[in-house]
C-alpha cells in the first residue's frame, strides 16, 4: 500500500498538463472501460428482447388487468397471478443469457461434502430430487387449498362491490395466506429443478476468461502479462476457496459470505508462510474492486426509489446522511480518530449498506486495505448480531399493530447487509420482510450519492488540508477517483433506459434491465470482481497494520455509537413518516 | 549450518502455522458454527425461515437475491392501488431527496476539513 501512496503521489506531483495517454494506462479509467466494456456487452445480448419482450407483457396485460385492477381495495387474486406472470418474463433467459450464467457461477451451497459444490453425480442428484419433489408436493396441496381459500373469500367481498371492510379484511388475509404458501413452493419448486453438474471445466474457462480480460489492462499500464497470469491462477484459487468456504450451508445463514472468508484466507496465508513473489503481480486489488464498481453502479436504478413513496425515501435517504455526518463528526471530534479515511468508511458500512457501501466509500477516499478489512470486519461482526437480536426485540417491545410496517422499516435502516436485513425481516413475518427489503433496497441506490459525496470532500477539502494549501481545479480533477465518473454514468445511464422501459410497457424495465443487464451480466461478474478484491486484500496486509489501526478499539467505539444514533432515528423517523405523515399509505400495504 | 537449521525451523513453524489456521477455519465450519446453530434457537430460526423462503442472507445489495424483486412488487402494487396519491414522484418524495442533498450539501461545509 505504501507503494501505491507513493505512485499516487508521483502521479499527481508530476501532472502539469492532461495527457491523453492517462485515459489508457490509469487504473481508474482502465477499470470505467473494463466495467462498460461488459455493460456494452450485456446491452448488445438484451436489448434486441425488448420487441419480444413488450408483446409477452402487453399479452399478459390484456389478458389479467382488468381482472387485476377491479377495485382498489385490496390487491386481488389476479393481480398478484399478473404479477408472478410479468415476473417471468426474463431478458436474461435466452441461449446467451443461460450460457453465460453457467459459465460465470459460483462453486453451490453444500454441506458435508465440500466437493458438492463443484460436482455432484446424477446419483446423488436424483436422493435431493426426490426428497425435494415429495416436500414440494405436500407444500403445493397445501398452496392450493390456501388458493381456494383466498378465491372464495375475495368472491364474498367482490359480492357486495368490495364495500364490506370486514370481508375486504378477510380477503387480504386469505390472499396474504396463500401469497406465504405461495413462496414457500416457489422455492422447493426450484430445488426439485436439481440437475447432475461438474464445474471444473466452466471454472477453468472462467480462470482464462478472467485472465484475458484483465490481462489487457495490465499490458496497458505496461506491467507483465505472463507475471500476472501466473499470480492471478492463485488469485482466483484463494478467491474459490473463499466461495466454497462460505458456501457451506450453515456458514451462510449466518450470513458469512465471500469478502470475510476471502479476507481471512488471505491474511492467514500472508501472515503464516508469506506470499509468494510470484503471485504479487496479480495483487491488484484496486483494479478488481473499480471494475466491479463500475459494474454496481448499473444496478444503482433511481427509480425504485419511489417504491414504497415518501416514508420509504424519508426513513433511507434523510436519516441516513444524518446519522453519517454526525458519527464522522463525533468519530473525528470526540474519539479523535486518526484517519478520516477509516472513519468514512465505517460510517458507509454503518450507515447506508454494509459491506457495498465500504467499498464504494473507501475507493472514492483512497482508504487503505487496513482500513476496508476493519470496517468489512465490523459490519460482519454487527450484522449477524442485529440480524438475531433486532426481530427478538420487536417482537418484545413492538405493538402487534406495528410489528410488521415499523419493525420492517426498522430492520431496512439499520441492518447493513440486504440479505441479512431480508432474513430478520423474514422472522417476523411476510409484510416485514417486504418492507425491510424495499428500504434497504431504497438504501442501496444512496450508495452512489455518498460516493459521490465522499469523492467531492475528500478531493477539495480533506487533500487541500493534507497538503497545507489549497487545490487548484486542475489538481482537484487529478485527485478525483474518476471510477466515481464511471460508477456515475452507468447508474445515469441504466436509470434511464429503466425509467423509458417502464413508461413504455409497465415491468419492461425489470425484464429487460434488472432481468437482462443486471442479472444476466453485471451481477455475474461483479461478485467474482469483489472476491478478488479481497481476496487480494487480505494477500497484501498483515495483522501488525491492523493491529495499529484498531489502536484502543476507537472503530469498534465509532461503529457501536453510529449504530446506535442510527437506530433511535430510524425507529423515529419510521414511526413519524409511517403513523403520523403518511398513515393512508401506510394502511394500503 | 546453524542459520539453515534456524531457517529450516522458522519455515516449518510458519508452515505449522498455516496447517493449524486452516484448521480452525475447517473446525469452525464443519463443526462449531452448525453446533452454534443448533444450540441457539434464535439463530435456528433465523436460518430455517431463510432456508425455507429462498433467502440469500449473505446478499451484499438488492440485486443479490430474487427476493428483492418480490418486494418491490409487492410494495409499488399496494403504492398503486391502495394510495396512489402517493405513488410516483410526489413533491414530498421530490422534497425528500433535495433535503437529503441539502443535508450532505450543509455537512460539506461543516465537517471539518
Amino acid at each position: 500500500m505504501a507503494e501505491n501512496d507513493l505512485k499516487n503521489y508521483v502521479a499527481y506531483a508530476s501532472v502539469g498538463r492532461w495527457q491523453w495517454s492517462r485515459l489508457l494506462r490509469t487504473k481508474d479509467w482502465l477499470a470505467v472501460w473494463m466495467g462498460f466494456f461488459l455493460l456494452l456487452i450485456g446491452s448488445i445480448l438484451y436489448f434486441p428482447q425488448v420487441g419480444e419482450v413488450r408483446q409477452k407483457l402487453e399479452a399478459l396485460e390484456a389478458r389479467y388487468h382488468h381482472q387485476a385492477t377491479r377495485t382498489n381495495k385490496l390487491k386481488t387474486v389476479a393481480w398478484y397471478q399478473l404479477a408472478d406472470a410479468k415476473k417471468k418474463v426474463k431478458a436474461k433467459n435466452t441461449p446467451a443469457g443461460k450460457w453465460l450464467q453457467k459459465f460465470s457461477e459460483k462453486p453451490r451451497t453444500w454441506s458435508g461434502n465440500p466437493l458438492d459444490a463443484f460436482f455432484m453425480t446424477e446419483e446423488k442428484v436424483a436422493v435431493k430430487r426426490s426428497d425435494a419433489l415429495a416436500k414440494y408436493e405436500r407444500a403445493k396441496i397445501v398452496e392450493r387449498s390456501e388458493f381456494d381459500k383466498a378465491v372464495a373469500a375475495e368472491k364474498a367481498a367482490e359480492a357486495v362491490d368490495f364495500e364490506n371492510s370486514f370481508l375486504n379484511r378477510r380477503a387480504k388475509s386469505a390472499i396474504m395466506k396463500w401469497r406465504n404458501s405461495h413462496m414457500r413452493v416457489a422455492k422447493l419448486e426450484k430445488d426439485t429443478k436439481i440437475s447432475a453438474h461438474s464445474q471444473f471445466g466452466y471454472l477453468v474457462l472462467l480462470g482464462v476468461g478472467f485472465v484475458l480480460f484483465f490481462g489487457i489492462g495490465i499490458k496497458a499500464m505496461g506491467e507483465s502479462f505472463p507475471a500476472f497470469a501466473r499470480g492471478f491462477a492463485f488469485i482466483f484459487g484463494v478467491a474459490l476457496l473463499a466461495y466454497l468456504c462460505a458456501g457451506e450451508e450453515t456458514v451462510k445463514y449466518y450470513g458469512v459470505g465471500y469478502a470475510p472468508c476471502a479476507i481471512a484466507i488471505g491474511l492467514l496465508i500472508s501472515n503464516t508462510v508469506g506470499t509468494p513473489k510470484w503471485v504479487r503481480p496479480a495483487v491488484q486489488t484496486e483494479y478488481y474492486i473499480k471494475t466491479g464498481l463500475v459494474l454496481l453502479g448499473a444496478q444503482i436504478l433511481f427509480e425504485k426509489i419511489i417504491v414504497i413513496g415518501t416514508p420509504g425515501v424519508f426513513v433511507a435517504w434523510v436519516v441516513t446522511p444524518v446519522v453519517w455526518l454526525v458519527t464522522y463528526r463525533f468519530g473525528l471530534k470526540v474519539l479523535h480518530m486518526k484517519s478520516k479515511r477509516l472513519t468514512a468508511t465505517i460510517c458507509s458500512d454503518m450507515s447506508v449498506c454494509g459491506i457495498s457501501a465500504a467499498i464504494a466509500t473507501a475507493e472514492a477516499c483512497r482508504a487503505k486495505d487496513e482500513e476496508l478489512t476493519l470496517a468489512v470486519g465490523l459490519s460482519q461482526v454487527f450484522t449477524s448480531v442485529m440480524s438475531v437480536v433486532t426481530p427478538m426485540f420487536i417482537k418484545l417491545t413492538f405493538p402487534i399493530d406495528k410489528q410488521m410496517i415499523l419493525g420492517g422499516a426498522w430492520l431496512g435502516g439499520t441492518i447493513d447487509s440486504t440479505g441479512s436485513v431480508a432474513a430478520a425481516g423474514a422472522v417476523l413475518g411476510e409484510k416485514a420482510l417486504y418492507v425491510a427489503a424495499t428500504i434497504k433496497m431504497i438504501q442501496n441506490v444512496l450508495i452512489g450519492v455518498i460516493a459521490f459525496f465522499v469523492a467531492i470532500y475528500f478531493a477539495t477539502r480533506v487533500e487541500s488540508e493534507e497538503n497545507n494549501r489549497k487545490l487548484g481545479a486542475r489538481e482537484i480533477w487529478y485527485r478525483f477517483p474518476k471510477f466515481v465518473l464511471g460508477f456515475i454514468a452507468a447508474s445515469v445511464v441504466f436509470s434511464g433506459c429503466y425509467s423509458y422501459l417502464n413508461g413504455q410497457v409497465s415491468g419492461m424495465g425489470y425484464s429487460i434491465i434488472d432481468q437482462g443487464i443486471v442479472k444476466g451480466m453485471a451481477d455475474l461478474f461483479r461478485n467474482w470482481f469483489f472476491c478478488f478484491s479481497f481476496a487480494s486484500i487480505g494477500l497484501a496486509i498483515n495483522f501488525r497494520n491492523l493491529r495499529e489501526h484498531f489502536a484502543g478499539g476507537k472503530p469498534l467505539v465509532l461503529y457501536a455509537s453510529g449504530q446506535t444514533l442510527n437506530l433511535a432515528l430510524t425507529l423515529l423517523a419510521a414511526y413519524f413518516m409511517f403513523y403520523v405523515a403518511f398513515p393512508s399509505l401506510t394502511a394500503s400495504i | 549450518m546453524k542459520t539453515d537449521g534456524n531457517t529450516t525451523r522458522t519455515r516449518l513453524r510458519r508452515w505449522g502455522f498455516l496447517l493449524l489456521g486452516t484448521a480452525c477455519i475447517a473446525t469452525f465450519i464443519i463443526f462449531l458454527a452448525p453446533w452454534i446453530r443448533d444450540s441457539v434457537p434464535a439463530l435456528d430460526r433465523t436460518a430455517r425461515m431463510s432456508e425455507e423462503l429462498g433467502i440469500d442472507p449473505e446478499a451484499l445489495i438488492y440485486s443479490d437475491m430474487e427476493l428483492s424483486y418480490d418486494s418491490e412488487m409487492y410494495m409499488k402494487g399496494a403504492v398503486e392501488l391502495g394510495a396512489s396519491e402517493h405513488s410516483g414522484f410526489t413533491f414530498p418524495l421530490v422534497a425528500s431527496v433535495f433535503l437529503c442533498i441539502a443535508i450532505l450539501a450543509l455537512g460539506y461545509k461543516l465537517l471539518p476539513p
